[in-house]
Parts: structure tokens; C-alpha cells; sequence
């Protein structure tokens, strides 16, 4: 019996290696280097929490995170419905739509952002044409949150899809012959069971986006820099490795709580969907 | 106080088929009125037209002769249950049941005490409070009845509602809605593909084939007296003998069989059900009013209150005797017997040969 269980064990051994050498032993040298470089001591979360400026970085990264899972939420809710409704060959289409920005490289798709963007590109000059603009899109916040709901956008729509697939739409006929009108049938009876989905979607993108560091450095300006781009200049501009360890200290531990507040109420309208 | 519901004409057509064509029926306030038909007859479309779903291409649609063919579903004020329960699984049974009190902003006060008694109605017990994936599927059922009653609708629709529970719940839950319409009154429509299931509830029968009616009236009407031969065929068993009529008879099995009635120049299908077919032993002569014909036992089956003779006619075609327990005859499987019937209590209707293709 023991040897059995021994051996499928030792299968994860090489994952658990590759997770320890390239993930917690980084993970571990930021914490340390955090709390001891240059002095041991919590001098660096002393100045991270004392400079006015460091709080501006965290609030414009948690107001940009929320825009984009707002945006992404929009744009993907109506999209991931019609997935679920569309007939076989329109949904194929559908999802190569989802899937292609996918398999395109990150930093492809962010350069492809920024000549769309630029004050004389093709958005603008498009608007131009119809008599609106010419708007500042590239270097401002906006275009931040543009990019990043286009590169995020399939971590909102296919876990979606996924369980908006799984809801009987049949439902919304009962609803409406029990004397619900079609957008109260929606609301009320199509909505509710959509609920896990939302909030796989939203904290996957959510979070992604906490943590973005090509996108706002390309599409955003230095001067409204998320705090990513902040360690990184921590880091590598100023050598101030503690300090930039106690960034992805305090990001690290905001973002497990996010994590933990969404697995809590997750799991509570997850008891009454599924159970 | 139930309502009437009146088809008048009525039509749908989808790009190159007609699921439903020119239907017209009245049905009765009170009454248990079953849509019944093989699948893709029509009478769930015709049920989904009632019920608003399926808008109609042509004809009309009254209930208490108020046109309502042009009525959304959430305003014809009809209760519905659906074969797949279709229950609200985010909410519990008490929160289903209470759904259509809550779209009529009924008080809380009175919807807790509405949600009771149409519990107690289908018998729910202690319920209220779990999940519909809690409940098995006679109880979800249940739960689907108790919410389409609650708000006491004018029309009750159902659409084979005991189709996905087994055979022994179904024919319990049979009564349990007979029992129901007598309880409440309401207007019943009722769709099924199962004979005996339209046998045991309805008032009145609609047969449907191929988006028509063929025949509506009361079971015994439809059983004793069918009107074509689809009806005869697709309600009970039955013993068809085809052939050329004329004014003595029709021909069939190299003899001349009497019949009730006539129809003029055309091929007759003469249909006898097996309660009516004696089994007599070989060379019996035919008294007056009665035809005989020899035949060959095929096959027994035995069902304790009865049993079913198999046989082999003259010219190859099957037919089918029933003997109660009590008056069996001595037959047994490989004898050659004399099958003799009543004129008066066969059935003579115009032989369409397409009856087959949809029954098969």
C-alpha cells in the first residue's frame, strides 16, 4: 500500500524542484532582502508607507486594475453569451476571435497598441475623419486601461463562457410564463447562476492586472507609473533592492487578500449554484 | 373561475416545414384536455403557441374570447411545467414556488402563506427550504406544479411533464395530477406522446399527426369509434384487415368480410381490437352479424389478469387477440384456430398507407 502511493508522489517532484529553485527561493530572497537590506530592520515599508508618492503609485495601480476588470467585464459579459448562444460555426469563430490575441506575443500585441494609439494614428485619425479629436490616448491612463483590457480580455470571457455554457436557458422561458418580464428573467434567473464566472473572471484579470509591467511602461506616462514600473526603477535604476523587495512585499500581500476576500464569497453563492 | 381556449386556424410554418397546420380546437373551461401525438406531430408546438413561446404564422388564439395571439408570455397569465422541471437551482423550492407571487408583487405575508398551500396541494412535505438538487425528481416535479399553481393561472400547460421519471413514479404521479385538476378546476392542457397516460387523465383527447389534428373527443370515443386509421392505430392495439370495399364487403384473406358501414370505390381498413376477437377452435362457422377467419397461434404472453394471442392470418398479416383470465380458450402457440368477431364491434375506416411509416 505505502509503495503504491510513493510512487505517482514522486511525480511531482520535478514541478515542486522547478517551483522551489525558480519561484520560492526569489519569492524568499525579496522577502529577506525587504526586511535586511540595506539594515535589517522595517525601515523599507517605513518609507514605502511614508512617501505621499508611493501611496499615489498603489492607488492609481488598484484604480487602474479596477477600470480594466470593469471594461473587461463589459465587453466580455455580452460577448461570452453570444459564444453560448451562437450556432456551431459562429462560435468557432468566436473563440479563434478570443484565442488568437492569445496565442500572440504580449509584447506584439502591446507595440501594436501603441501605433494604434499614438496622437496620429489610426484611432485618431479615423476620429478626425468624422470631425471628433484629436485625443491624447497614448501616455495617459486611458490608454493604459485600453491595452490592458484587449491583453486580458480572455481571462474574463473564457471562464465566462465556461459557465454561462453550463446554464440552462430554458429557464428564461419558465421565468417568463410564470409572469417575469424577459429583462427581469434575465436578471433575476440568468444573472445570479452567471455569479462564478464573474468572479473567476474578474480576479484573474484583476489581479493580472496589479501586477502588469509592460503595458502601462509602453502605452502609459512616467509620470502616472503603476507600481510595477516603480519596483522595477526601485530595482534597477537605484539599486534599492530592499526597497523594491518591500513593494512586492506589500503587493504580494494585498493581492492574497483580494484572493482570499473573492475565495470567501465565491464560495458562498458557489454553495448555492452548484453546491 | 376557468377559462376557455379557442384555436382557430391555426398555422406555423418554419422555411420548408409545417409543424403546425390549420389546428382548430375548443377547449372547455374546467376541462383536462391532452395534445396527444408521435414525436414531431406538432402538439408541442401547438402547446408552445398557448404559451406564447412560438408565435403563430397564421390563425387565431382566444381564451375567454380575448385574443391573446399577440400577447408576450408573461402576460397571458398561465402556469406551465416543462418536462426538464426547469427549476430555479440558485433558488429553494419555498423561493421558486414564491417566484411568480414575487412578478405579482404579492405581499410577503400572503406569498409565505400561497407558497403552503400549494405545497400542501402537491402534496410537498417539509421542503421549503432546500435546494431543488436536493429533491429527486418526482419531488422536483412536484415543486414545478406547486410553482405554476400557485398564482392560480387560468390555464394549466404541460408539457410531458412525467416524461423523464420512471415508469412506476409515473404512474403514480398520474393520479396525483388527476387528482390536482379535480382539486383546483383549472383549464388543463396536457402533451404527451404516451397512449395510456392520455387514457388515464384527459376529458378530452386531440390526436395530432404530421401538424394536424386527426381526431379529438373523449378516450372511449377515440378508442371505440377511431376515424382514420392513424388513430386506430396509434391508440390501443388492434388487428387491421386491408382490402378493396364494396357494397357486400371487403375483400381480404381470399373471403369476403362483412362491415359496419361503407365507403364508396376505395381501399377499407377493417380494424378490430383484441378484446373483440374471439378465439374459437378450427372449422368454427361464423353465426349471423359475426366474421370469421381461420388463423395460426403465433405467440402467448401471459399477464396474470390476461393473456395476448400472437397469430398468423391467411394471408401473412398479424393479428392480435386478448382473452381475460377466466375465459381463456385452450389455444396454445402452433394451433390452427377460427377467429371470429362482431361486425357491429369492428371498425371500418379508408386505408391510408402512410398510418405505417409514421407509427414505425
Amino acid at each position: 500500500m505505502k509503495e503504491r502511493t510513493a510512487g505517482p508522489a514522486l511525480l511531482i517532484l520535478p514541478a515542486l524542484i522547478a517551483l522551489g529553485v525558480f519561484f520560492l527561493y526569489p519569492l524568499l530572497s525579496m522577502l529577506v532582502s525587504a526586511f535586511t537590506d540595506p539594515e535589517p530592520g522595517l525601515g523599507n515599508f517605513a518609507w514605502f508607507f511614508g512617501e505621499q508618492a508611493n501611496m499615489q503609485v498603489l492607488g492609481r495601480t488598484f484604480s487602474t486594475a479596477f477600470w480594466v476588470t470593469l471594461v473587461a467585464l463589459a465587453l466580455s459579459y455580452p460577448y461570452a453569451y453570444a459564444m453560448t448562444i451562437a450556432g456551431p460555426r459562429a462560435k468557432a469563430v468566436l473563440t479563434l476571435l478570443v484565442l488568437v490575441p492569445f496565442w500572440t506575443s504580449l509584447m506584439v500585441r502591446t507595440f501594436a497598441w501603441v501605433i494604434l494609439l499614438q496622437d496620429t494614428g489610426v484611432i485618431n485619425k479615423a476620429l478626425g475623419a468624422i470631425g471628433m479629436g484629436p485625443f491624447s490616448l497614448i501616455r495617459t491612463q486611458t490608454g493604459v486601461v485600453i491595452g490592458m483590457v484587449q491583453l486580458l480580455m480572455p481571462f474574463m470571457v473564457l471562464p465566462l463562457y465556461a459557465v454561462m455554457s453550463g446554464i440552462d436557458r430554458r429557464l428564461l422561458s419558465a421565468a417568463t410564463s410564470l409572469g417575469a418580464h424577459p429583462v427581469k428573467a434575465f436578471l433575476q434567473v440568468y444573472v445570479p447562476q452567471s455569479l462564478p464566472g464573474v468572479s473567476a473572471g474578474c480576479l484573474t484579470v484583476f489581479i493580472s492586472a496589479l501586477g502588469f509591467y509592460v503595458t502601462p511602461a509602453l502605452l502609459g506616462s512616467p509620470t502616472d507609473a503603476l507600481i510595477s514600473q516603480q519596483i522595477f526603477t526601485q530595482v534597477n535604476g537605484l539599486l534599492k533592492w530592499g526597497r523594491g523587495g518591500a513593494m512586492g512585499v506589500v503587493l504580494l500581500g494585498l493581492t492574497l487578500a483580494m484572493i482570499a476576500l473573492l475565495a470567501v464569497t465565491l464560495r458562498r453563492t458557489g454553495r448555492k449554484v452548484t453546491g | 373561475m376557468p377559462s376557455s381556449i379557442q384555436l382557430t386556424g391555426l398555422t406555423k410554418t418554419y422555411a420548408d416545414f409545417v409543424a403546425v397546420d390549420d389546428v382548430s380546437l375548443a377547449i372547455e373551461p374546467g376541462e383536462f384536455m391532452t395534445l396527444l401525438g408521435p414525436s414531431g406531430s406538432g402538439k408541442t408546438t401547438t402547446l408552445n403557441i398557448i404559451a406564447g413561446f412560438v408565435r403563430q404564422t397564421s390563425g387565431e388564439l382566444t381564451v375567454d374570447g380575448a385574443s391573446i395571439g399577440a400577447t408576450p408570455p408573461h402576460k397571458r397569465d398561465m402556469g406551465m411545467v416543462f418536462q426538464h422541471y426547469a427549476l430555479f437551482p440558485h433558488m429553494t423550492v419555498a423561493e421558486n414556488i414564491a417566484y411568480p407571487l414575487k412578478q405579482r408583487k404579492v405581499p410577503k405575508a400572503r406569498r409565505a402563506e400561497l407558497v403552503a398551500a400549494a405545497m400542501e396541494t402537491v402534496h410537498l412535505g417539509d421542503f421549503g427550504h432546500r435546494y431543488p438538487r436536493e429533491l429527486s425528481g418526482g419531488q422536483q416535479q412536484r415543486v414545478a406544479v406547486a410553482r405554476a399553481i400557485v398564482y392560480n393561472p387560468r390555464v394549466l400547460l404541460m408539457d410531458e411533464p412525467l416524461g423523464a421519471l420512471d415508469k412506476k413514479l409515473r404512474d403514480w404521479l398520474q393520479l396525483e395530477i388527476k387528482r390536482i385538476h379535480a382539486e383546483l378546476g383549472t383549464t388543463f392542457v396536457y402533451v404527451t406522446h404516451d397512449q395510456d397516460e392520455a387514457l388515464v387523465l384527459s376529458d378530452r383527447i386531440a390526436v395530432f399527426n404530421k401538424g394536424r389534428i386527426e381526431q379529438v373527443g373523449p378516450a372511449a370515443e377515440l378508442y371505440e369509434r377511431p376515424r382514420t386509421l392513424f388513430v386506430a392505430k396509434f391508440l390501443g392495439e388492434s388487428t387491421v384487415l386491408r382490402g378493396p370495399v364494396d357494397g357486400q364487403g371487403l375483400g381480404a384473406c381470399a373471403r369476403l368480410l362483412r362491415v359496419p358501414g361503407s365507403i364508396e370505390g376505395r381501399d377499407g381498413a377493417l380494424v378490430v381490437r383484441p378484446e373483440r376477437l374471439a378465439v374459437r377452435k378450427q372449422g368454427h362457422e361464423a353465426e349471423s352479424g359475426w366474421n370469421a377467419l381461420p388463423a395460426t397461434v403465433t405467440g402467448e404472453i401471459y399477464l396474470g389478469s390476461s393473456r395476448k394471442l400472437e397469430l398468423k392470418l391467411p394471408d401473412g398479416s398479424p393479428a392480435l387477440a386478448r382473452e381475460q383470465a377466466g375465459g381463456l380458450s385452450e389455444a396454445r402457440v402452433g394451433d390452427e384456430v377460427t377467429l371470429t368477431w362482431r361486425v357491429a364491434d369492428s371498425v371500418l375506416l379508408p386505408d391510408e398507407s402512410d398510418a405505417e411509416a409514421v407509427l414505425t
